[in-house]
C-alpha cells in the first residue's frame, strides 16, 4: 500500500501516457501516448519530472484515487473542478497532498481530458521504449490496460511534507491563449486536391461539430455539407497524429494519439504540432471550423514559437520547483 | 540491379518526408521503398525517430523538435545520396516464410460465401491461395498485421459490406490483398484460414513475426496438424521461426 495510488473508481477510460512510442511503426505498432501533449509536459514540469515521464490520462466521468504517501501533484488539461478529500484545488498549479487524501473531480467544464502527474513518476515497467499504454496491442503502462478498482499503482519518490492539510502553490502561467480556440489551423494534405473544385468553401466555410464516435484513435467531425471529391481508392500509405482524412460517408477523422500507422483514406490536411493540444481537448458536440495554412515555412515558424514559449514556461517552473521541495519536504 | 529510379520526396504533414515511388501495388515499386528502408535502418540519418513503409511510400518521421525546414533541407542531399545509391546497388534477398494454415470449415467463416462470389470451388480456392509467393507490402491497422499481395485475380474480391468479429491468426482477403489478424478484432476481409502460429507477442523485443518485405508462402494443414502445431510452437521464439523460414 505504500507509496502507490490507489484507484478507487476507474473513470471512463483512464490509462497511463507519456510522450508516445516511436521506432516500431514499420511494424505496425501505434505510437500511442498522451493526447494533448502540452498538458502532459505541463503536469511534469509543474511537479519536476522530466517532461516525458508518464502521467495518468483521465476522460470524464473521472476516475477517483487515493494516495497512499505523501505527494507531490499536479493536474492539468481538462478544468474539471478537481478536488482533494472535496476541498477544490486548482488546475496548472503544484499541489502538496498528505497520504490518505482522495482525489476526485467535480463536474465536466471545458475540456476533454485531463493529466495527473506526481513528482518522481510512477513505477512501471517500460515497453518498446515507452511507458504509454497500447491498448491495442494490450501492453505498455499499467498491465497494457486501462486502469481499474483496486488497481494500486506505485510511485518513485518517497517524501514526506511539512504540512497539515493542501497547500496549492506555484501556479503556472499557463501562456498557451489559444487551448480553447474554436478554430484551428490546418496544413494541405497530399491529397488536398482529391477535394472537389470548391474545395476551399468545402472545408473553410462551414462548421465542423465533434462526433460522440471519437476517441483516442481519432476526432470524428460531422458537418452539414459531406466532403465530395474523387472516387478513386487510394492505396494505404503513412498517416501521422493529425492526419485529416476524408472518409467515405464525407465526413472527416482527424487521427490522433492511437492511430494505426497506415491508411487508406485520402490525407486531405494535417494538423500542425501547434493545434494538437487544442483539438485534444476537443469534446463531443464541440464546434470547430478550419483555417488553411499553406506555407510551411510560416508553420515551422509557429511551432518553433510554440516550443519555445512552453519550453521557457515550464524550465522557470522547474526553477521554482526545487526551493520549494527544500522548504516543505524530505525525502526519504 | 534496380534500373534508375523515380522518386518524389514531399512533406507529410509538419513532422515527416513522404518518398513515392510510384501509385500502383507492384513488387518491383515496393523493392525501391524496402530497399531506401534498408539503407536507412542499417545507418540512420539524424534525428529521424521512425520509419513507415508501404506500398508505394517511405515515410521518415523526425524530430519536429530538432529539425525545421532548414534542418530538413540540411539532409536532403544525403537522402538523395542514398536513393541515387540503390539505383547501383542489389536488394537484399528478402526472407522466405512458410505458414500453415488451416482452410477446414470451423476456421474459415467465410469460405462458402467466397466459393459462391468467386465461383471457385473449395479446393479450387486452398489451391489458389497456397500456389503463390506474397510480399509483406507493409505492416498496419493492427500491431503487426502484414499487409500481402498479390493475389491471383480469381481470389480477388470487393471488401466485406459490413465488418464483424474475427478471431486472431485467421487469414483472410479483400481486393487484391491478404492478411492475417494478429489479435482478435473487428475486420472486414473474407476469413478462409487460421494459422496456429502467433504473428504478435509483445512481451519480445522483437515483437512482430513479419517484417516489411518478408515472402510469404502459404501451405494447408488439417485440424490435427494445426493442434500439434500449436502445442510446440509455445517455447519457440519467433527469430527461430523466421532463421527456419517459417514453420515446415
Amino acid at each position: 500500500m505504500v507509496m502507490s495510488v490507489e484507484v478507487i473508481k476507474p473513470g471512463l477510460l483512464t490509462t497511463l501516457q507519456d510522450a508516445g512510442r516511436t521506432g516500431y511503426a514499420s511494424v505496425g505498432i501505434h505510437p500511442t501516448g498522451a493526447m494533448d501533449r502540452e498538458a502532459l509536459f505541463l503536469a511534469n514540469a509543474l511537479v519536476g519530472n522530466a517532461d516525458n515521464m508518464a502521467a495518468i490520462e483521465i476522460h470524464f466521468p473521472a476516475a477517483v484515487f487515493r494516495f497512499h504517501q505523501d505527494a507531490l501533484i499536479a493536474i492539468t488539461g481538462a478544468d474539471w473542478e478537481p478536488r482533494i478529500n472535496d476541498e477544490p484545488i486548482a488546475i496548472n498549479q503544484t499541489t502538496m497532498i498528505k497520504a490518505g487524501s482522495v482525489f476526485t473531480c467535480r463536474q465536466p467544464n471545458k475540456g476533454a481530458r485531463s493529466y495527473l502527474a506526481i513528482a518522481g513518476g510512477f513505477d512501471i515497467p517500460i515497453w518498446l521504449g515507452s511507458y504509454s499504454t497500447d491498448l491495442s496491442a494490450s501492453a505498455g503502462g499499467w498491465m497494457g490496460r486501462q486502469l481499474c478498482t483496486g488497481d494500486l499503482i506505485p510511485f518513485n519518490k518517497n517524501i514526506s511534507l511539512r504540512i497539515s492539510k493542501v497547500e496549492p502553490f506555484q501556479k503556472a502561467p499557463i501562456a498557451l491563449s489559444e487551448y480553447h480556440s474554436s478554430t484551428i489551423t490546418l496544413i494541405p494534405g497530399p491529397e488536398f486536391n482529391w477535394l472537389g473544385e470548391d474545395r476551399y468553401d468545402q472545408l473553410l466555410e462551414q462548421e465542423f461539430v465533434v462526433s460522440p464516435n471519437s476517441n483516442r484513435m481519432g476526432i470524428r467531425l460531422k458537418c452539414n455539407k459531406p466532403l465530395t471529391g474523387k472516387k478513386e481508392t487510394m492505396i494505404s500509405s503513412a498517416v501521422l497524429f493529425g492526419t485529416v482524412q476524408l472518409l467515405p460517408n464525407g465526413e472527416l477523422i482527424i487521427l490522433m494519439a492511437d492511430h494505426p500507422t497506415t491508411g487508406g483514406y485520402p490525407r486531405i490536411a494535417h494538423l500542425p504540432y501547434f493545434e494538437w493540444s487544442a483539438l485534444a481537448q476537443k469534446s463531443t458536440g464541440d464546434k470547430i471550423r478550419f483555417s488553411l495554412n499553406e506555407s510551411f515555412e510560416d508553420v515551422f515558424h509557429q511551432n518553433r514559437k510554440y516550443f519555445d514559449a512552453a519550453d521557457e514556461m515550464r524550465s522557470e517552473i522547474r526553477m521554482n520547483i526545487q526551493s520549494y521541495l527544500e522548504q516543505y519536504a524530505t525525502e526519504r | 540491379m534496380l534500373s534508375a529510379i523515380d522518386y518524389t520526396i514531399s512533406l507529410l504533414g509538419d513532422s515527416a518526408l513522404e518518398i513515392r515511388f510510384g501509385n500502383t501495388i507492384d513488387p518491383a515499386i515496393h523493392q525501391k521503398v524496402m530497399a531506401l528502408h534498408n539503407s536507412l535502418s542499417v545507418s540512420p540519418v539524424t534525428h529521424l525517430i521512425d520509419i513507415i513503409p508501404a506500398y508505394c511510400t517511405l515515410t521518415l518521421l523526425y524530430n519536429r523538435q530538432q529539425l525545421d525546414l532548414s534542418g530538413l533541407n540540411g539532409i536532403l542531399p544525403e537522402l538523395k545520396r542514398r536513393l541515387d545509391a540503390i539505383t547501383s546497388s542489389e536488394i537484399s534477398e528478402a526472407l522466405l516464410l512458410h505458414i500453415p494454415v488451416c482452410y477446414e470449415k470451423e476456421f474459415a467463416p467465410d469460405k462458402e460465401e467466397v466459393c459462391r462470389r468467386s465461383g471457385l470451388s473449395e479446393s479450387e480456392v486452398i489451391a489458389l491461395h497456397t500456389q503463390k509467393e506474397y510480399t509483406v507490402f507493409m505492416l498496419g491497422f493492427l500491431p503487426g498485421f502484414p499487409y500481402m499481395g498479390i493475389l491471383p485475380k480469381p481470389l480477388q474480391l470487393p471488401r466485406k459490406p459490413e465488418p464483424n468479429f474475427v478471431k486472431g491468426g485467421t487469414i483472410a482477403l479483400a481486393g487484391s490483398q491478404t492478411g492475417i489478424y494478429p489479435i482478435t478484432s473487428p475486420g472486414g476481409w473474407w476469413q478462409i484460414g487460421q494459422t496456429p502460429l502467433p504473428l504478435f507477442n509483445a512481451k519480445k523485443q522483437n515483437p512482430s513475426l513479419f517484417k516489411p518485405g518478408d515472402r510469404v508462402r502459404f501451405y494447408a494443414v488439417d485440424k490435427k496438424e494445426f493442434i500439434e502445431i500449436e502445442k510446440n510452437i509455445q517455447t519457440i521464439d519467433f527469430i527461430t521461426i523466421r532463421n527456419k523460414g517459417g514453420w515446415l
